[in-house]
């Protein structure tokens, strides 16, 4: 029992740290609602098949894979599927001309774009999280976003 | 417009934090608290849940999706069939091909640093020597000929098939000699003078650059037809010929007043004998005269050149795209380099394989990104 406890705890550290950066990974890919069921589903794995996932080097990487491979085996639809982009309050918080920008980048671009613009992810951080190399994720984020600035028409977002 | 950051966080953090207990109720169906994974109740479960994951890890092996997939940086099997020398070249290979598109060539023909021809195997970078008789100042020399002035290795083209490359002897004669030799090793083959060899994409036709004239060889029967430029449209010289993927069209390169400085040309082969005065400008380079290498993408039939970001030939560069119908404008969806390309190559499938000023090579450019990379074998020149 305490060893079954220690691993309840040892999970409970690991999810407080790896799925912020997990579930965004995944939610730029697949979209809120998607994305997030494609984290849960990803966590789950990883509490079913702790004593490996304890073992990994790049653990968030193996489970975004496998987050990925959850939202392609037909439980969710592939494409994106984004939430109406007005909250209740009517007040357009999120700029509705960002839904179909983002959903015109392709599945690469849209996460370098999403964890490096908006949350500062370093190019290695998402290259490690991707599995490629930073120069790629870089033309991947300066590519996105030149896409996006153009949809959007930004001059100037700093 | 509010801040693009702030605007992709939100859109992000739409979704709520996910909880170690939600983890856990999915791992366990959605149907109560989990427990730790080594509770007989849970093993079932988690087997069920093990063995989908391993037919979904199968499947995105399949697809090039699979973590164990995307690295692979030990020896692979030879690509290489004739008399030549294999080497396993230790490198730093990335991230497999996009799925859902076509695959771009598994291997592909360079310049090495050690001034020979091999083959490069994409996924492994591990080459194979072709020829390696090339950069030797005394090598070839002709006899009454100064020494020193041996033959190099110029540029190079590689069949639709992979199975032979037409190479670039220069500069004695200094109109160049064009070589044939198969991809796995063997004598290499006259074929014609001249340089800058371009195969056509269905690889029936070879076009060179022989002094101020485009010459077309039909490799088939060996016919040569030689498009010259008219006297009163005097060029310094002509260059980096690249075929459409029609074979209909090509774009050159082309120096008018020095040698530094030039403007993309595209040539229609309408039946005209003159088509290379007829040719349109599409693109001229910029102030710092940073070097084009035009290409054709197949599936917009664009044209790629680069610009210099800082005004430097050195410095930042920007792959820009021209669409070769309507008003040719600068379509704006290129990328900025740290470095210049120094070798543009399309492959029969439209894959572009960039080689940058540091040796990096990037393979299967496409829209949707890039296929492997390979930072560390600092070649000269690729093709494929």
């Amino acid at each position: 029992m305490a060893e079954d406890r220690e691993q309840e705890l040892a999970f409970d550290r690991f999810v407080r740290e790896v799925e912020p950066r997990l579930r965004r990974a995944l939610v730029a890919a697949y979209g809120p609602q998607s994305g997030r069921d494609a984290a849960v589903d990803a966590l789950g794995w990883a509490w079913a098949n702790w004593d490996k996932v304890a073992a990994l080097e790049n653990p968030a990487g193996y489970l975004y894979r496998v987050g990925q491979t959850k939202a392609r085996e037909g439980r969710r639809p592939l494409h994106v599927v984004l939430p109406h982009p007005v909250a209740p309050d009517r007040t357009p918080w999120v700029e509705p001309s960002l839904e179909p920008a983002l959903l015109a980048l392709s599945e690469h671009q849209r996460v370098a774009v999403v964890l490096c613009h908006g949350f500062q992810w370093t190019h290695r951080e998402v290259a490690d999280l991707l599995d490629l190399s930073p120069s790629t994720v870089q033309n991947h984020v300066e590519r996105g976003l030149a896409n996006l600035r153009r949809a959007l028409e930004v001059t100037n977002d700093a | 417009m509010p801040d693009l950051g702030d605007q992709l966080r939100r859109w992000a953090d739409q979704a709520g934090p996910i909880t170690a207990d939600d983890a856990r109720r999915r791992a366990a169906g959605d149907d109560g608290q989990g427990s730790a994974p080594r509770r007989r109740v849970w093993l079932a479960v988690a087997a069920v849940v093990a063995v989908l994951a391993g037919v979904g890890a199968a499947v995105a092996a399949r697809t090039g999706d699979d973590p164990a997939d995307a690295v692979r940086t030990g020896p692979s099997s030879s690509t290489g069939t004739g008399p030549t020398t294999s080497s396993t070249t230790s490198t730093s290979v990335r991230t497999p091909p996009p799925p859902d598109v076509p695959a771009p060539p598994a291997r592909f023909v360079a310049h090495d640093a050690e001034h020979r021809l091999v083959v490069v195997d994409a996924a492994t970078g591990e080459t194979t020597r072709v020829l390696d008789t090339f950069d030797d100042p005394d090598a070839a020399v002709p006899e009454g000929e100064p020494s020193g002035m041996g033959r190099y290795l110029g540029r190079f083209t590689v069949t639709p098939g992979q199975s032979t490359v037409y190479y670039e002897a220069c500069c004695e004669p200094a109109v160049g000699e064009i070589f044939r030799v198969p991809v796995g090793g063997g004598e290499p083959e006259p074929v014609t003078t001249g340089t800058d060899p371009a195969v056509s994409p269905d690889g029936t036709k070879l076009a060179v650059i022989e002094l101020q004239a485009l010459k077309v060889v039909d490799l088939r029967t060996g016919e040569e037809t030689t498009y010259p430029l008219a006297d009163n449209h005097p060029a310094l010289a002509l260059a980096h010929p690249s075929w459409s993927p029609d074979g209909t069209m090509l774009v050159l390169e082309r120096y008018d007043e020095s040698v530094d400085r030039g403007r993309v040309v595209l040539v229609t082969f309408d039946g005209a004998q003159d088509v290379l005065n007829a040719a349109s400008t599409v693109a001229e380079a910029d102030d710092a005269g940073t070097p084009m290498f035009p290409t054709f993408d197949d599936d917009r039939i664009l044209l790629v050149r680069q610009r210099s970001v800082d005004g430097t030939p050195t410095g930042d560069a920007h792959m820009e795209r021209y669409a070769l119908y309507g008003d040719r404008t600068p379509t704006e969806r290129g990328v900025t380099y740290r470095q210049p390309v120094v070798a543009l190559n399309r492959s029969a499938g439209g894959f572009l394989a960039r080689l940058l000023a540091d040796g990096t090579v990037e393979l299967g450019v496409t829209d949707g990104g890039i296929g492997n990379v390979i930072t560390d074998l600092r070649l000269v020149d690729v093709a494929w």
